[in-house]
């Protein structure tokens, strides 16, 4: 049995205009030292995911399915067992350092929060191990910092700060919720190996969401593409880069500006493009929520559940597509002029 | 005769002060922009790149005579824009127009798009309404919007289409230059892309210049001729794009490079920059990149280097060109 087992997830929010289905009917497992990449664009659901795990999500949001740790099921526990599940044994990296931490409070009493409140250490004992987790995220001089207020670091420093309240309580499952966005792109590249160290050298499992499929194919095992709140894509990332296999994936590596391409005048000056917008989640098609952009869709597809194909079966890379040899034909000329 | 560029900077100095912290002591000083040069031909297009606090956005509201310089010109056409009047500066306005980051706040959420899109119309040009409406059709349908979206109010459009009636805005007073802080930053990917061709085809078709501020290094290269990589306040590399990326000469532009994440799957063992960027108060004297550098020397921190030609066209800021 996996660490983390999420079996056919659904978040469905009560908006004005109708119920939106930010997560549609989403299965997968994560066990300790696996790392998974959730991406996709805004309104993808990726963080409504997250939230869901977390059992942090807005009031009119209601979950069905299941979301198992350590074979317990999470959508079950109250919110009292819940708090002693959230920030100790899953935890998550926000995305915006600037607004996430709290700015009257000192760095050192928001790190050794967690470890008051879940692993009842003492105030000396946890500001001990705030020293030591503020050295391991490369905090300079930390036992100064923790009387620190946020607005005293820098971007960098403060999403190292959020690495280590994350870390606090050494969970099993860290979720890191697009936790270089915000952040320069020398910046990025220390904060992604840190979490990458560290996640490797406790052996937990982590869950980065990005919509930078670059970021996502430099930092982990297994990639997750959602489209409209449903996954559409899902492998190990070497095989899924290789066969990009859903027409959205497809599109969606096709529309990124990669680096030597040339320039405007040279190959490829122009930049393949998703017909269309990200749609709003209350008015998705019932069956494949791509369907309206899709350039091999047809009349069924927007009516119908799109059926799950496995792409290369050994490895676990699978495509919920009803047209996947469509889209692999179309794939296969894209390769030949790379 | 040589053409006159459509934006020719000169030395552009700005610094801020900053408010009086101590009586005995000067108030401290944000060194901005030091000594920026450029210019930039009829219907080409510059990229500035650069991390947060490098300078790029000063520069690009200096150019927009938008701040007062604190040393060195903007000339735009040939023109001086420093020390005209309020009305005359208005006047040029129309030949050089921006478009702004962010498609959320830059659009008045209580104006429909016909008046958003005619607004500098109204305020650069005197045209009649049936003229002006016109304008503002002509210039919808090229940004690839419908007709009918010019009786909508912002909220009624996504990131994408937001910031595409920025452009048109930009574009109805028929601008020579357009100025762009950071175009396609707020976008997802795929509506990124159709943004960034829709730049491209303005471009090739009305032959406007663009200024084009970025973060973004794989941005630049698609939609600009020239690079320009600015750090602390300086441009510190300055070239063909295609020819900056393909062999970047300075050790900053190379960290920038390589820090990119690229579409390859599997964890990179990679140099990476260590610190942070400097505070631009108080810049050493040396080289602002010294204390990041890889390959630093005790020259480094002694002088300033200053841009030299590495190539054709292709110039670097650096002790160690060579």
């Amino acid at each position: 049995m996996a660490l983390l087992e999420v079996k056919n997830l659904d978040v469905t929010l009560a908006t004005s205009r109708g119920p939106a289905r930010a997560v549609r009917n989403l299965s997968f497992d994560l066990d300790r030292g696996q790392t998974l990449g959730i991406v996709g664009e805004s309104g993808c659901g990726k963080s409504m995911t997250a939230l869901a795990l977390l059992g942090l999500l807005p009031e009119n949001g209601v979950t069905t399915g299941s979301i198992n740790l350590d074979g317990q099921d999470l959508l079950t526990l109250n919110e009292d067992a819940m708090c002693g599940v959230r920030g100790n044994r899953i935890s998550m990296i926000f995305q915006e350092p600037m607004t996430s931490l709290n700015p009257l409070h000192t760095i050192g009493r928001q790190v050794t929060e967690p470890m008051l409140i879940h692993q009842g250490m003492t105030r000396d004992q946890a500001r001990d191990e705030a020293v030591r987790l503020l050295e391991r995220v490369g905090i300079a001089s930390a036992a100064q910092r923790l009387d620190s207020f946020p607005h005293q670091l820098s971007g960098g420093q403060r999403q190292r700060v959020m690495i280590a309240m994350a870390l606090s309580c050494k969970p099993d499952v860290l979720i890191a919720d697009e936790p270089t966005t915000a952040l320069d792109v020398t910046i990025q590249g220390q904060i992604l190996d840190l979490i990458a160290d560290i996640v490797a050298e406790a052996g937990m499992a982590l869950i980065l969401i990005s919509h930078d499929l670059g970021v996502i194919a430099e930092t982990v095992d297994r990639v997750l593409v959602m489209y409209g709140g449903a996954g559409v894509e899902t492998g190990p990332t070497a095989s899924l880069f290789e066969h990009l296999a859903h027409p959205y994936t497809q599109g969606l590596f096709a529309a990124v500006p990669k680096l030597g391409s040339g320039g405007r005048r040279g190959q490829g000056a122009r930049l393949a493009t998703i017909p269309g917008l990200v749609p709003e989640l209350v008015d998705l098609p019932t069956g494949c929520t791509f369907a309206d952009r899709c350039n091999i869709a047809d009349g069924q597809c927007a009516g119908t559940v799109p059926t799950v194909h496995d792409v290369a079966e050994d490895a676990g890379h699978r495509v919920a597509c009803l047209k996947p040899d469509d889209a692999k034909r179309q794939f296969a000329p894209a390769e030949a002029g790379r | 005769m040589t053409e006159v560029p459509v934006v020719n900077a000169i030395d552009v100095v700005r610094h801020y002060t900053l408010p009086r912290e101590s009586l005995f002591r000067p108030p401290a000083v944000v060194q901005a922009l030091n000594g920026v040069s450029f210019s930039i031909s009829r219907g080409r297009s510059l990229g500035v790149v650069g991390e947060s606090g490098c300078g790029k956005s000063t520069l690009a509201r200096c150019v927009m005579a938008l701040e007062p310089l604190d040393g060195g010109k903007v000339e735009i056409e040939g023109a001086h824009l420093e020390g005209l009047d309020v009305n005359a500066l208005r006047d040029k306005r129309r030949h050089f127009q921006m478009v702004f980051q962010d498609p959320f706040g830059s659009l008045d959420p209580r104006q429909k798009v016909a008046r958003i899109v005619a607004e500098p119309l109204e305020a650069l040009e005197k045209l009649g309404k049936a003229e002006r409406l016109e304008r503002v059709a002509d210039v919808i349908a090229s940004v690839g919007l419908k007709p009918a979206d010019i009786d909508k109010f912002p909220h009624e459009f996504s990131g994408g289409q937001r910031q595409r009636i920025a452009i048109a805005r930009a574009l109805v007073t028929k601008p020579t230059l357009i100025v762009a802080d950071e175009p396609v930053s707020a976008l997802d990917v795929s509506v990124q892309a159709q943004v960034l061709n829709l730049l491209q085809d303005l471009q090739d078709q009305f032959g406007v210049t663009y200024l084009m501020i970025s973060h973004d290094l794989a941005v630049v290269e698609y939609v600009c001729d020239e690079v320009a990589v600015m750090y602390l306040g300086s441009i510190v590399e300055h070239g063909p794009a295609a020819e900056v990326f393909a062999n970047p000469v300075h050790p900053y532009t190379r960290a920038l490079l390589e820090a990119v994440p690229q579409l390859v799957p599997g964890r990179k063992k990679r140099q990476r920059l260590s610190g942070n960027v400097q505070s631009p108060i108080d810049l050493p004297v040396g080289c602002a990149f010294a204390d990041r550098c890889p390959q630093v020397e005790a020259r480094c921190r002694e002088a300033r280097p200053v841009l030299e030609e590495v190539a054709s066209g292709h110039k670097s800021a650096c002790f160690l060109n060579n």
